[in-house]
């Protein structure tokens, strides 16, 4: 076991490095660099531009040099200083403008998590246990619906109905009290009013997945020798249910559980921009689009160590969880 | 039994999803289509009403015998013993602004916004905006923050003169220092990463270019002087320097020729900034930006807050305590507390927040007028319409590629009658209809009705609805009608337009119809949008073919002061192509112009050289003769109006003004003197 997790720590640094490369090569691909959208964005405004500004402009952000030479600045910086450089559009360092977003990221994303299980968990077992009863096809019907929907189009719909319900479209995270107070536990409650629609939009997708792979996983369980076998020795069903076919049934669940690492830091970015929440998907939609190299590059390779470490770490829970993957090991 | 029901019940589930799928597909069209109602409640046709020639207003004063007041919470402050006396706090009785306003106003309240962060920075940097001197509605300039000038007979030397007593924002007093530390220690050394304005060169008689030269008289005195008579640099300073100084002992503290290299750079990484470059940048331009940087604007970046960043979720800028403006009754301007700006990331948040009433004021699109209408009263805002100085709609208006790379193409398109052709092979009347629910008319791309250069025969050159004509016209310059029924070139190649935009920029109905009149007078097109940073690239590398709604139309308020979308001074608009290049780089780069296009830039190079005013506006009218006679951007459709909704209660809003870069778009309105009754 132990042997197994080091191999893979190891192999960590080649997949990551060659990660960084491609990203950041693929990030500059497109003709132009960043400071062509922000001379057109500055121009549209009335600001003028002559070509020696902007060469001076393309110069000062070394952008006038090919991207390999960039791409070792970046190297350089983050290995010896863990400077992971300044953001053209923000003008602050990366990390700052990261980490402004990051709390905010990974608390939303995590409470939809949360939600998401909490509410599917449930709701798969009961569709198991009762196949094919009325609330099975309601659920599945519901489940579908929602993975059907585009998310940006729900989140329109439910914004434009609340308003015309309530006045207020809930539109961000914050309420304009809260952003100019802050957060207090009086403001608790615009707050949560404010997530009810990113949780209902992103969360609803999300379950209909977890809730068919539960489904699946149980009734495969339910309808093996040792249930039965159980069932005749006079163990009761709640222990059968809960002790033995549900944790078999978690396998692909906590599988799945790498991705939702990674998902974490940036959250889902269309349903993001539609709601306004200032989370870090919009953040990384924006410097794709413009070329910010710095900033893209630094949150996908940021994304793509937690993909890395997520699946190390859904691996290792695996192997708790199941004790059949730990003695496979051990006989090979 | 049960497996039926079973089954009716899986297909009506299968039926919903279905239909839900449909239905939203159907809906995710492009944003901002045209809600077509059966019976559109209009409120009023509103091209008739918008001149192009707005309500004048009375001057500004100088000087002041009322007693001065100030607002509460200032008032609190001082009685608190943390700020000077009003008095203390504005100029010299005798030498302070007094703003004209419709009524006088009452202290209090904020205006509401909404902004997509520090890229909207001019949004807001132009109503906070304060410059030396300002444009008026009619086109001239008058004192701001300078109390007035003299000029010599020829135009060579400006004497200016500023207000005594004025101080920035942080209490420093302003004077003469401060101009010319901005020209001489940031404008010239080139500290904020722009290379010195135009406003500051003049062209003598020879070609010779050379640059001003700032004297200081006394501390509230200064002379500009120039080599060669500049009739128009104070216009031009209005809309090209705009301001014109700096807190020269503020700057001391940062700039490196002050503090050396080193300590600039430990400077510029407190303030967050990568380098000492890049902090030169941001507090020298975009200076309204940075908290703590003293200015001269009504409204000032809030620092009591950590978290107010002009990039975050919520920017706030809270009253100048200095502000060197009053009323006519003696109180200190602005009447409004704060600013305040709320981040969104879709322009339809902005729209569900105007509807909602928390947005004060905003521009706002047509397509969306419906909307808006049936939700006034419980928004509570009006509409007010402005001119707009575009010379056509912008996606009606086509720009051909003067220096298309195609050898063949090119001779088409420089043909006159090609573009006459295109032209008259739409039918402006049904397109019109059609593109703008009947809020607009068909015209051809030509000043706005009341701006220099219009003449109606210009605003109908070539509207006429006639596809034989233009068929004749087509084989007149040389094409041939092939087997297709396209035309080719005589050589028997294929003859295609390509048609390209920006995705953003919502053409994709007008390509359409246009495609469409296009192709029944055997033209065959294509059409492509494109992003938007691919088509500037495509723009600055002379790749790019027929331009529909570019990203720089064809608009300006006075050909004189910003030519750059109708004279070809450098790499900018899209039918100009490479000669726009040609002309910035004095012909080392670009393609040299012929023709017409070769005399317009000549008369360009007379214009700047002109001796007065007199002649300037002589060339200028030249100029737009050349663009009548040519038609080098054709355009379908009027402009119509900017509308903009503002809260009912907004008082001293102006109903009839131009909405352009050089009325600084909204600051026109001078929100300093907007309150809320």
């Amino acid at each position: 076991m132990r042997d197994y997790i080091l191999k893979r720590i190891l192999m960590f640094i080649p997949t990551v490095l060659l990660m960084s490369v491609i990203v950041f090569f693929i990030i500059q691909l497109p003709p132009g660099d960043y400071i062509t959208s922000y001379v057109s964005r500055m121009s549209a405004e009335g600001e003028v531009f002559t070509s020696e500004d902007i060469a001076r402009l393309r110069e000062q952000y070394g952008l006038d040099k090919p991207w390999y030479i960039q791409y070792f600045k970046w190297m350089k910086n983050i290995i010896t200083e863990g400077d992971f450089g300044y953001s053209f559009a923000y003008n602050r360092p990366v990390w700052t403008v990261i980490m402004s977003r990051l709390p905010l990221t990974v608390t939303v994303t995590l409470i939809i998590m949360i939600f998401t299980y909490l509410v599917s968990l449930p709701i798969g077992l009961y569709s198991a246990l009762h196949q094919y009863s009325v609330g099975d096809f309601i659920f599945t019907g519901i489940g579908f619906l929602g993975l059907a929907t585009p998310n940006f189009l729900l989140a329109i719909i439910l914004m434009f109905a609340s308003f015309k319900l309530t006045g207020d479209p809930l539109i961000g995270l914050f309420s304009e009290e809260i952003l100019r107070e802050g957060l207090k536990l009086s403001n608790l409650g615009s707050f949560l009013k404010h997530l009810i629609i990113p949780i209902v939009v992103i969360g609803t997708s999300n379950t209909c997945g977890v809730i068919r792979t539960i489904r699946a996983q149980m009734l495969d369980e339910i309808t093996r020798q040792y249930v039965l076998t159980a069932r005749a020795k006079g163990v009761s069903e709640n222990t059968i249910i809960y002790k033995y076919c549900l944790r078999a049934a978690l396998n692909p669940v906590v599988s799945g559980l790498a991705g939702s690492l990674s998902s974490l830091f940036s959250g889902s970015t269309i349903s993001a921009i539609v709601m306004n929440m200032a989370i870090l998907g919009p953040v990384l939609y924006e410097a794709l689009k413009t070329q910010d190299m710095y900033l893209a590059g630094t949150i996908l390779l940021t994304q793509g160590i937690l993909v890395v470490i997520g699946t190390l770490l859904s691996d290792i829970v695996l192997a708790w969880l199941d004790p059949r993957i730990r003695y496979a090991e051990r006989s090979s | 039994m049960k497996s039926r029901v079973i089954a009716l019940l899986m297909i009506a589930v299968m039926l919903v999803g279905m239909l839900t799928g449909c239905a939203g597909t159907a809906g995710t069209g492009s944003q901002t289509q045209p809600t077509k109602a059966p019976e559109p409640t209009k409120a009023s046709q509103p091209t008739e009403a918008v001149k192009a020639t707005p309500t004048t207003i009375p001057d500004s004063k100088t000087g002041s015998t009322s007693k001065f007041t100030e607002a509460p919470d200032l008032k609190a402050l001082v009685d608190a013993g943390k700020l000077p006396s009003v008095e203390k706090r504005l100029p010299d009785p005798g030498d302070i602004m007094v703003e004209y306003m419709d009524s006088v106003g009452k202290y209090g309240e904020a205006f509401t916004f909404t902004y997509s962060g520090k890229n909207a920075q001019w949004f807001y940097g132009k109503i906070t905006e304060e410059p030396l001197f300002r444009f008026k509605t009619d086109g001239t300039i008058e004192p701001n923050v300078a109390k007035g000038f003299d000029v010599n007979e020829d135009a060579t030397v400006y004497t200016v003169y500023l207000r005594k007593g004025m101080k920035w924002s942080d209490g420093m007093p302003f004077t003469a220092d401060d101009v010319l530390f901005f020209y001489y220690e940031m404008c010239i050394p080139e500290t904020f990463g722009k290379s010195l304005w135009d406003c500051f060169k003049v062209k003598d008689a020879q070609g010779n270019e050379s640059i001003a030269e700032f004297e200081k008289v006394d501390d509230y005195t200064f002379k500009v002087k120039f080599q060669a008579p500049k009739p128009t640099f104070l216009e031009e300073l209005a809309i090209n320097g705009k301001w014109c100084f700096a807190p020269a002992h503020w700057y001391k503290q940062i700039l490196p020729k002050f503090i050396g290299e080193e300590e600039a750079n430990k400077k510029a990484k407190e303030m967050g900034y990568s380098d000492a470059v890049a902090m030169g940048k941001e507090t020298g331009y975009y200076y309204w930006n940075v908290p703590g940087r003293p200015t001269l604007r009504p409204w000032i970046v809030f620092e009591n807050s950590p978290n107010n960043d002009c990039d975050g979720d919520y920017f706030v800028m809270e009253r100048n305590p200095y502000y060197w403006k009053v009323d006519e009754k003696g109180q200190q301007l602005p009447y409004i507390d704060e600013l305040r700006f709320i981040k969104v990331s879709d322009p339809q948040q902005t729209l569900l927040k105007i509807l909602d009433g928390t947005v004060d004021v905003a521009a706002v699109a047509y397509a969306d007028y419906d909307v808006l209408v049936e939700n006034m009263e419980r928004g509570g805002y009006e509409f007010v319409e402005w001119a707009s100085v575009s010379w056509a709609d912008l996606v009606s208006q086509l720009h051909l590629n003067q220096t298309v790379k195609d050898e063949k193409k090119r001779a088409l398109f420089q043909n006159p009658d090609f573009r006459q052709a295109l032209s008259i092979a739409v039918d402006r009347e049904e397109y019109a209809e059609i593109i703008s629910d009947g809020f607009a008319q068909g015209r051809q791309a030509a000043p706005a009705k009341g701006a220099m250069g219009y003449t109606e025969e210009w605003a109908n050159k070539w509207t006429e609805y006639n596809p034989e004509k233009a068929k004749q016209l087509l084989e007149s310059c040389g094409l041939v009608m092939g087997a297709d029924g396209y035309y080719d070139f005589a050589d028997g190649t294929d003859f295609v337009l390509n048609i390209q935009t920006f995705t953003d920029a919502n053409a994709d109905d007008s390509a359409e119809l246009l495609m469409k009149y296009f192709g029944e007078v055997g033209i065959k097109t294509t059409y492509k949008p494109v992003d938007r940073s691919v088509l500037d690239n495509m723009t600055t590398s002379n790749d790019h073919e027929a331009v529909l709604a570019p990203v720089t139309p064809a608009t300006t308020f006075s050909i004189i002061l910003r030519p750059d979308t109708v004279v070809p001074v450098r790499n900018y608009a899209p039918w100009y192509g490479a000669v726009g290049n040609w002309v910035a780089s004095n012909g080392k780069e670009g393609v040299e112009p012929t023709g017409d296009l070769k005399k317009l830039c000549e008369l360009y190079d007379q214009l700047r050289a002109a001796v007065n005013a007199k002649e300037k506006e002589k060339i200028a009218l030249e100029m737009l003769k050349l663009h009548e006679k040519n038609i080098w951007v054709i355009g379908y459709m009027e402009a119509l109006p900017t509308l903009i909704v503002k809260d009912k209660k907004i008082k001293n809003f102006p109903e009839n003004s131009i909405f352009c870069d050089e009325f600084r778009d909204f600051g026109i309105a001078h929100f300093q003197c907007l309150y809320y009754e």
